[in-house]
């Protein structure tokens, strides 16, 4: 068996058997099956015998059952355990009663559809049911979509068509909807956050527009094991539905691999790399012929971890293309060729993003390694179920990432095995996305004047958008008389709609390589930026923001980039307020201005510094809801006067510095610009850095031109300058407390990494006062920072367990992020923040 | 904790024009209509008749009725009287198919008797829709036969949606003639535009006066009028729609004396092949050879020729070879290949004089070496007819030789 000996193997490699931190071994488990009464008719049953399927599990029973009584449900059962019979049974044998019976299907995403569509149309054909079985999206052509309309009885499509095409053209499907008896929603548990919060708003508009055509389709939706699985479905289609969830399918024994990649330095907490070591443990299941997927958090990541596999693949005599990437970005043609060649089995590797974990058909993998947790547990169990083939043992491998929550993740494996998985959760009347679907459906059926829409008050919208010129009331209704097309303005996928395209020079002129959404175009495809694509580099040479096209060629470079900026923050509203013993919880609403401002170019593998630039991109400026927490001055004063707040600082500050501080101190007229002190004997002035010298990098190459421009630097007195750093330390302080508490907010609720941010101010605009906002990184917020405010308590105190329990000596990216080499009391003020934090609850 | 009223506001900027409408003129007295009322609501009627010979553009109304008649046996309609033609044309809020798309005026004109009659409907408000549909219904209860300029592509479809919308089953209609197709069919090759503006002015001698507005911008004046309740700028959309409903009479007039090859000012553009061509699909022969005859005298050599090819081409699909090939003998001079390679043809596989038709290739070719014919590709021509050649010699050498 060789994922025994992979396993034997990881045990006893040199290199690799200190990082293994925890195994543990999911027993297989036996088929549980189910008849149905009444039984299937013949036909059915001799088809999907000749499909192989002989008797039905629980889960497809009990759902089959359910369906047939006219109930909604929701089935929550692991990848590859027959999902798709849970819903396909009831609507095929519906359509064999009743040919004109009509039902819509709705995938997150196109490949995944086109996978379903065609398992749909071989069990169609199998049991005989009169169905067609089509795909309406945005790839079908327009000179089939007349006959598409007519003819398709199982219509496959996605929540973006639906929104765009569908729904606002509803009187061509009028025969569609008006017979419609089932929506099916796949993959549910996809639909959170503020994505999850517009297709709610879309199912919304759907069952609208049934309810005019005097249709009130089933509901039958699917979802991986989130805690939460009927509260989401009740969410987002606004019934109440059964649950099934009594697994029924078979699968072998699990072997199940922490690995945490070994320190090398202990006082600095400096841990080898995840990248690095995936890579050793990828090779080694690769050396006993085991397929593997490899799952990288970061499309980087997969680009740059392909481009080493594919190298080592050459060096031992594979073909190159027998490691593939998978992620989002990639054209549709490009993935399916690699589904295929997984299920085929000439594609052993591939590394793979999220795009991989949701139901598109490889076949089974024999392994996965996951590069870094997934950030929740619902999806680290969906990715560790790629591996998995039929009854055979199979392997999975989590190897730990130096964040905060990785490292708090291997070293409580109880959070991951014995804790129950996150709740999803959607909030469908955040305004912002609101606004925008009452817009859609204003222009799709006219409001009524006593129509209930939602849970907000829709009335009072629609008023609101009357005030705008988009709406005019008439003596019962509301007309949209804005003369647009709403819905072509609404993406459900990001807050901007609109995506960059990127072209790449070739001989034969350019050709599209991929896509990127506006609002991380400025960190990924700024000019002179590196992007990764198939393990190719390329060198952006032009970023047309008005047209959105970026204009790259390939280069082969030994660097990357990585793009930076700054975020100021304005409260709007506070909402909410608790007073603590020296600080304040607030939460409400912020309007946050994103700038990206330079970039740095850095050796790959060293991450040396190697160059900077500028980059000049029209600011972003979203308003979300955030918590925040404020001190007190005491507070800070206590803090400061029990701990070092200022840093040693005696470093080398660049060539031209004394020349820069001359220049400072005379144009400053030799006073201090904040009390307005002179010098005098004794007590000369100082020239401070706004911001710190260190924080634009160290060494020789460092960029000490920007750090000592003149508008970077101002002149004080000593005593202004003491408050001047110690505000600097607390910022230091806030910033590393944010640190830890936004890696670990994910094991108290449920949000996607990068849902939520964190922003630490020294001195807020309205207040002055040290603050540390806590905000939902998306338009309007979904509410899980206003969460993490009644979480506060518990959240603190895994910070401090967290921090307490790194075994680095002053603070380290496992704990409270980057330190700057010469600031040894970081983590001990962090801790001491975080302790007063703790006593002043009340 | 703030209201939802001012969370909407944070949203974004709300302008400083409150829906403020302005003290209305009543607009029946603008466009010198009425309120009416039906089971489904009410809307505005506005009334306009016109003498038969009104003179819109270069023609009478009462051509119309005149010499309606070709197009409409031509259409497959030869039972219906031009007094039984219901001619729309809608007004609507945008051009696309979609759910938000509606018509707002729908203007209906008919002969009666001495007299054009065009009734405008209009609904004031979104709420007047199924009023105005009730209207409609009712006019098409006493002529079920359309006329529109591209209502099957666009204004029928969407006032059938727009019943189903309101939940009233959509009228059945008897027939609909689009005179946007035959337009297409006798001017394409002509004309810049078959646009009904462009129509207008190149067929019809139509000029309209100031008060018109353009169509791109009937939407938004619509709309503009929702908000402000400014009635002024729907005076132009009523005068727009009015237009558009004669100038169909008079259009339909025009297609119907181009297909029956009456006398019209020289002045006026006419196809005379695509007169023919039309007829020749709709399978009315003798009408076709009109046309291609009428063709043949043209003073432009070209269109003669593709006149006396059209025709001999129809001769051959009737089956009446000789007469064809007595055609195609005739015109071996002309600038066009389609003789040389009929009469070829003819020789070879109906004569079987393959001496003949040989030379009747050769001399093709030389013409064409010369420049003598008008061939978009003439390398192609010359293959075909090489290869023609070939396959003819090869036939001869083989009969020689057997007959030695």
């Amino acid at each position: 068996m060789s994922v025994i000996a992979a396993l034997d193997r990881l045990h006893s490699d040199s290199a690799l058997a200190s990082g293994v931190v925890h195994h543990r071994v999911a027993p297989a488990r036996l088929a549980g099956y189910a008849p149905v009464s009444p039984p299937l008719n013949d036909p059915v049953a001799a088809g999907l015998k000749r499909l192989g399927l002989e008797r039905l599990y629980v889960h497809q029973a009990q759902a089959l059952s359910a369906a047939r009584r006219g109930d909604d449900l929701v089935v929550v059962t692991p990848t590859a355990s027959g999902k798709t019979l849970c819903y396909a049974l009831p609507i095929l044998e519906r359509s064999m009663i009743q040919p004109d019976s009509r039902a819509l299907l709705v995938y997150p995403n196109k490949a995944l559809a086109h996978d379903q569509m065609d398992e749909l149309a071989t069990l169609a054909e199998a049991v005989g049911a009169p169905a067609r079985v089509l795909a309406y999206d945005g790839d079908t052509p327009m000179a089939l979509r007349a006959d598409i309309r007519r003819r398709a009885s199982l219509l496959v499509t996605n929540p973006d068509m639906l929104h765009v095409s569908i729904l606002p053209h509803h009187p061509q499907w009028r025969e569609m909807l008006s017979r419609l008896d089932y929506i099916v929603i796949d993959e549910l548990h996809s639909y959170r956050g503020v994505f999850g919060a517009h297709v709610a708003n879309v199912v919304r508009r759907l069952q609208r527009i049934c309810r005019f055509y005097g249709s009130r389709p089933q509901i039958i939706s699917t979802s991986a094991t989130i805690a939460n699985p009927v509260e989401l479905t009740a969410m987002l289609t606004e019934r109440q539905p059964m649950l099934v969830d009594e697994n029924g399918a078979p699968n072998g024994r699990r072997h199940i691999v922490l690995y945490n990649p070994p320190l090398l330095d202990a006082h600095l907490g400096i841990r080898r790399s995840a990248m690095a070591d995936a890579r050793l443990i990828a090779n080694l299941l690769q050396q006993l012929d085991l397929q593997t997927v490899v799952f990288c958090q970061s499309r980087g990541g997969v680009e740059q971890l392909l481009l080493e596999l594919r190298q080592d693949a050459v060096q031992a005599g594979h073909a190159a293309d027998s490691v593939r990437g998978y992620r989002g970005g990639y054209l549709d043609s490009e993935r399916r060729e690699i589904e295929q060649g997984l299920r085929a089995g000439q594609v052993r590797v591939v590394v793979a993003t999220n795009a991989l974990e949701l139901g598109v058909d490889i076949g089974g993998m024999a392994a996965a390694v996951l590069v870094g947790y997934p950030g929740s547990v619902a999806s680290t169990w969906q990715r560790i179920g790629r591996a998995g083939r039929g009854s055979d043992d199979s392997l999975a491998v989590l190897v730990a990432t130096a964040s905060p929550l990785d490292q708090y993740i291997v070293t409580h494996p109880d959070y991951l095995f014995a804790q129950a998985p996150e709740r999803g959760l959607a909030n469908p009347d955040n305004l912002h996305v609101l606004l925008s679907h009452v817009r859609c459906a204003s222009y799709e059926l006219p409001f009524a004047a006593d129509e209930v829409y939602g849970h907000e008050d829709v009335q009072a919208v629609l008023a609101h958008l009357e005030m705008l010129g988009e709406l005019r009331r008439s003596r019962v209704r509301w007309h949209r008389i804005a003369g647009d097309y709403p819905a072509g303005e609404v993406s459900l996928r990001s807050a901007s709609p609109e995506r960059i395209t990127i072209l790449k020079q070739g001989i034969d002129g350019e050709q599209v390589i991929g896509t990127v959404d506006r609002e991380t175009a400025p960190l990924y495809v700024h000019e002179q930026a590196i992007y990764l694509h198939e393990g190719q580099q390329y060198l952006v040479d032009r970023l047309d923001w008005p047209t959105g096209t970026a204009h790259v060629h390939a280069v082969s470079v030994d660097y990357f980039t990585r793009a930076s900026g700054n975020t100021t923050v304005q409260i709007l509203d506070t909402r909410r307020e608790e007073a603590h013993r020296g600080y304040v919880l607030q939460r409400g609403e912020i309007e946050l201005t994103r700038r990206v401002t330079g970039f740095r170019r850095l050796r790959q593998r060293t991450l040396e510094m190697i160059g900077w630039g500028e980059i000049d991109l029209p600011e972003q400026t979203i308003q979300t809801e955030a918590m925040w927490l404020t001190l007190s001055e005491e507070l800070v004063a206590g803090l400061s006067d029990a701990a070092s707040w200022i840093g040693e600082g005696s470093f080398s500050r660049g060539p031209n510095w004394p020349q820069q501080r001359r220049s400072v101190l005379e144009r400053d007229d030799y006073a201090c610009r904040w009390c307005g002190a002179k010098a005098r004997p004794g007590q000369g002035l100082h020239v401070h850095h706004l911001r710190p010298y260190s924080t634009y990098g160290q060494g020789d190459d460092s960029p000490w031109q920007t750090a000592n421009d003149l508008t970077n630097l101002v002149t004080l007195c000593p005593s202004c300058h003491r408050r001047a750093e110690q505000s600097v330390a607390v910022r230091g302080s806030l910033a590393g407390l944010g640190h830890a508490l936004r890696h670990l907010l994910p094991t108290l609720l449920l949000c996607d990494p990068g849902d939520v941010s964190v922003v630490s101010e020294p001195r807020t605009v309205q207040t002055g006062l040290a603050t540390l906002f806590v905000y939902d990184d998306l338009p309007g917020g979904v509410g899980l920072s206003f969460e993490a405010m009644d979480a506060f308590g518990p959240l603190i105190g895994r910070v401090l367990e967290l921090v307490e329990g790194c075994a680095c000596t002053s603070g380290c990216p496992s704990c409270i992020g980057p330190v700057l080499a010469d600031d040894l009391g970081a983590k001990g003020r962090v801790l001491a923040l975080a302790e007063r934090l703790i006593e002043g609850l009340s | 904790m703030s209201s939802l009223f001012d969370r909407l506001l944070r949203l974004g900027p709300v302008p400083d024009r409150s829906p403020q409408r302005r003290p209305v003129v009543p607009l029946s007295e603008m466009v010198g209509g009425a309120w009416i009322e039906n089971t489904a609501g009410r809307c505005l009627r506005a009334d306009a008749r016109f003498a038969l010979d009104y003179a819109h553009g270069d023609l009478c109304l009462r051509a119309a009725t005149e010499v309606g008649a070709t197009l409409l046996k031509a259409a497959g309609m030869g039972e219906v009287s031009t007094s039984s033609l219901l001619f729309l044309d809608t007004e609507t809020t945008g051009l696309g198919r979609d759910a938000g798309t509606f018509a707002f005026l729908i203007g209906l004109g008919s002969f009666d008797g001495t007299i054009f009659e065009v009734r405008q409907y209009f609904a004031e408000e979104p709420d007047d829709e199924p009023a105005m549909l009730r209207e409609l219904e009712g006019e098409l209860g006493q002529r079920a036969t359309l006329v529109t300029f591209n209502g099957v592509g666009f204004d029928w479809p969407l006032l059938e949606n727009r019943f189903r919308y309101h939940g009233l089953q959509p009228p059945e209609l008897e027939g609909h003639l689009d005179l946007l197709r035959w337009s297409r069919a006798l001017w394409r090759h002509v004309l810049p535009s078959c646009a009904l503006s462009s129509l207008e002015r190149q067929v019809l001698g139509v000029a309209r006066t100031g008060e018109d507005v353009p169509g791109y911008l009937i939407p938004q004046l619509y709309y503009d009028y929702l908000r402000t309740g400014n009635v002024q700028p729907l005076v132009g959309v009523f005068y727009h729609n009015l237009m558009d409903v004669m100038s169909m009479a008079c259009l339909m007039a025009r297609v119907s004396s181009q297909m029956g090859l009456e006398p019209e000012p020289s002045e006026t553009p006419c196809d005379l092949l695509a007169i023919g061509r039309l007829h020749e699909r709709l399978g009315n022969h003798a009408e076709a050879r009109a046309a291609y005859t009428a063709a043949t005298r043209s003073p432009d050599l070209r269109i003669a020729a593709e006149g006396w090819d059209r025709y001999g081409l129809l001769l051959k699909r009737l089956g009446r070879n000789d007469e064809a090939a007595m055609v195609w003998s005739e015109r071996l001079e002309g600038p066009s290949p389609v003789p040389f390679i009929e009469l070829a043809k003819h020789l070879e596989h109906r004569e079987r004089d393959h001496a003949a038709a040989r030379d009747v290739v050769l001399r093709g070719l030389a013409r064409l070496e010369r420049g003598e014919i008008d061939h978009p590709w003439p390398d192609d021509l010359w293959n075909d007819l090489n290869y023609r050649l070939d396959r003819l010699e090869r036939r001869l050498g083989r009969s020689a030789s057997s007959a030695t």
